[in-house]
């Protein structure tokens, strides 16, 4: 009868599960690397212990529940595992034959005290199958080095998948250019289209300005062209400078450039963002000419905003017929995509 | 032989005269129950007794006799204990004491005044310990008297019954939960869908948006924290510039058109219109530098949201907003966000 009594006892003693009386490893946490479903990933396991004893090894067995029968998650995979940093502890190497069931193991079986907080590293680790899908990793130390014997402490770790975002847009091909006579900051502030002149004079100059402004992500840049007819009335006109020249005062004149004059005071350098230049031949201060289809201004690459003054001068004769003088100014913006 | 077939028939008369309950002539109380405070064996506990009298007459005493038996010799129950029962409330006819002396019978008394036929009376005894059979019936067996000491005749009388019963332990476990999830539409884990967010054609001069949601929730003791992993959006080498400081968790900035940007944030936000707050029953809340209407940021591996406890759902709508300079290189411009989700147990 008595030995029949210790058959049972020890048939108990080994019916019972090895961690029933493990301590809970607190706090606990599993960073996937990534959360993405199938994919080759790295895990940051950090535990603390609970108990103070020799550790031969720790088990990590990923379930699909946080107990019981543990069935290993569809698709994930660990066999080609590695331990990649270790600290708490040292001189762990991993054995990761068991899919679904990798452990690290010394067999020095180094002591670690209670609250001992141990931080590894896994990679090579291949997330379950299904996206945003919890999953479990039961992780037991033991103080034996085959994942198996001597549970000490143990904790599970729900983990979960997750659903990647894919954001998607487009940047389409794109030309910003307006032309006013007054700009505040950008296109959208642009106003006005009449620059008066006023009434001419043999004795004195006349100027005017006029803005515009550029931008692009045309990979070859852009160039404007300043289009039109120099200053007429009727018939009567006021000679455009074919070629760059100062004002003179007296003499029959009408052009432009894109700078900040001295004489006459008139206009404002190029300036913003971007890297759009005035062309030389209407680029130089108190230097002016207008030859319609002239490229004013360009930008070699994309570029950001500029802002361009047109200044304007008028230089009559003593001669030149009476009469109100109009003239239209067509700016052109070519992008070379 | 007709002398000894006499006496024997005194013999039987006698015993009869014996054997019949003192009861016997008494009334019957009607509409009698006992209801047990618990019916767990051997627990300490109220037995709260209903029953109408049913005789016009004065009642001084009523006692309770629990017995292994309706009738005949009554044997206290094994485990009763009613020496520390108390009268606790008595409604209908009132004023009465408790006795306990006696385990087994005890009585509650009162200088004796009438009870009206059909008074339905209720009294609750505290502090009796059942009797500590398992799924055993027992009855009690309720007398009134008009002495208040529970002795002459019972005026009336009548029986109940009650059980001890087998208490049914319900067990089950919790185990470590998080429930996480991400797509584009949906209100929890059970509904998510969708993966894709188009934010459109990109425009030097308004802003694009899109969102994404997310829902967390976990019983971990210290919560969890989501992070948010990726890169900027990109069209082969060309990018677009991640908003805000470029450092772990650092400052977020606001969204201006016309300037390369790209960000997210978890709010509802007016510059631009896009996003929502966090919503759900649960104590989630954003991360610094995301939980700001109107300032975006990017920067992989930024903490956008957290919870330090065990938290019930949350549902997070994650917000971008894109702008482009004038020279941003065209193209179709994708980025992938990886949400990852760590609780601490």
């Amino acid at each position: 009868m008595m030995r029949m009594n210790r058959l049972i006892l020890a048939l108990l003693v080994t019916l019972l599960p090895v961690s029933a009386s493990a301590a809970g490893l607190s706090p606990r946490s599993v960073r996937l690397g990534s959360s993405q479903a199938g994919v080759s990933t790295s895990d940051t396991i950090q535990i603390t212990t609970a108990t103070a004893s020799s550790i031969g090894s720790i088990g990590f067995k990923y379930c699909t529940t946080a107990s019981g029968a543990c069935t290993t998650p569809a698709g994930f995979g660990s066999t080609t595992a590695s331990l990649a940093a270790q600290s708490g502890i040292s001189g762990f190497a991993i054995n990761n034959t068991s899919n679904g069931s990798p452990f690290i193991f010394n067999a020095a079986a180094p002591a670690v005290v209670t609250g001992t907080a141990i931080s590894l590293t896994f990679t090579g680790l291949v997330n379950p199958a299904a996206t945003n899908t919890t999953f479990f990793v039961r992780v037991t130390t033991y103080t034996a080095t085959d994942g198996v014997t001597g549970a000490v402490d143990n904790g599970t770790v729900a983990v979960s998948t997750a659903q990647q975002v894919q954001l998607t847009g487009v940047t389409p091909e794109i030309l910003i250019f307006c032309v006013g006579t007054t700009i505040l900051s950008d296109c959208s502030t642009m106003t006005g289209s009449v620059l008066d002149f006023g009434d001419f004079s043999p004795a004195a100059v006349r100027s005017g300005t006029s803005v515009m402004q550029a931008s692009t992500n045309a990979g070859g840049g852009y160039s404007v062209t300043v289009n039109g007819t120099t200053l007429s009335s009727g018939i009567n006109t006021i000679p455009a400078l074919a070629s760059q020249s100062i004002s003179t005062i007296g003499t029959g004149q009408f052009g432009l450039n894109l700078k900040a004059n001295t004489i006459p005071t008139v206009g404002t350098n190029p300036f913003g963002a971007g890297s759009g230049v005035t062309t030389a031949t209407y680029g130089t201060a108190n230097q002016y000419r207008f030859v319609t289809g002239d490229t004013v201004a360009t930008a070699s690459a994309p570029t950001n905003a500029n802002t361009f003054t047109s200044s304007y001068v008028v230089n009559i004769g003593g001669a030149q017929a009476a009469g109100v003088y109009t003239a239209t100014m067509t700016y052109i913006c070519t992008a070379n995509f | 032989m007709k002398i000894k077939r006499f006496l024997s028939q005194l013999s039987i008369l006698a015993l009869a005269t014996v054997v019949v309950p003192a009861t016997a002539l008494a009334a019957e109380v009607s509409s009698r129950s006992l209801t047990l405070g618990s019916s767990a064996p051997s627990a300490v506990t109220t037995h709260l007794y209903g029953f109408t009298v049913p005789t016009t007459g004065n009642v001084g005493s009523i006692e309770f006799k629990y017995c292994t038996t309706a009738s005949g010799a009554c044997t206290t129950p094994a485990g009763l204990v009613t020496t520390a029962a108390s009268l606790s409330n008595q409604t209908g006819a009132t004023g009465f004491s408790m006795n306990n002396t006696t385990n087994g019978a005890p009585f509650i008394f009162r200088a004796p005044s009438s009870i009206p036929a059909t008074t339905q009376t209720t009294y609750t005894l505290s502090s009796v310990t059942n009797p500590s059979g398992i799924n055993t019936e027992y009855w009690v067996r309720i007398s009134t008297f008009a002495a208040n000491n529970a002795t002459g005749g019972a005026t009336d009388a009548g029986t109940v019954a009650f059980v001890t019963t087998t208490q049914i332990t319900v067990t089950g476990t919790m185990p470590e939960s998080i429930v996480f999830c991400v797509g584009t539409s949906g209100t929890n884990c059970t509904n998510m869908t969708g993966s894709a967010v188009n934010l459109g054609t990109f425009s030097p001069t308004i802003a694009s948006t899109g969102t994404s949601v997310m829902s967390a929730s976990t019983n971990a003791s210290f919560g969890y924290t989501i992070t948010l992993v990726g890169s900027t959006m990109a069209s082969g080498a060309n990018s677009i510039a991640a908003m805000g400081t470029q450092s772990a968790n650092g400052a977020a900035t606001a969204s201006s058109p016309g300037t390369a940007q790209f960000g997210t944030n978890l709010r509802a936000n007016t510059v631009p219109v896009v996003g929502t707050d966090v919503s759900g029953p649960g104590t989630g809340t954003t991360g610094a530098g995301y939980g700001t209407i109107n300032s975006f940021r990017y920067f992989t591996g930024d903490t956008v949201a957290t919870a330090t406890g065990p938290v019930k759902d949350n549902l997070f709508t994650n917000s971008y907003v894109v702008n482009v300079s004038p020279d941003q290189a065209a193209g179709v411009y994708t980025a992938t966000m990886t949400y990852i989700c760590t609780a601490t147990f």
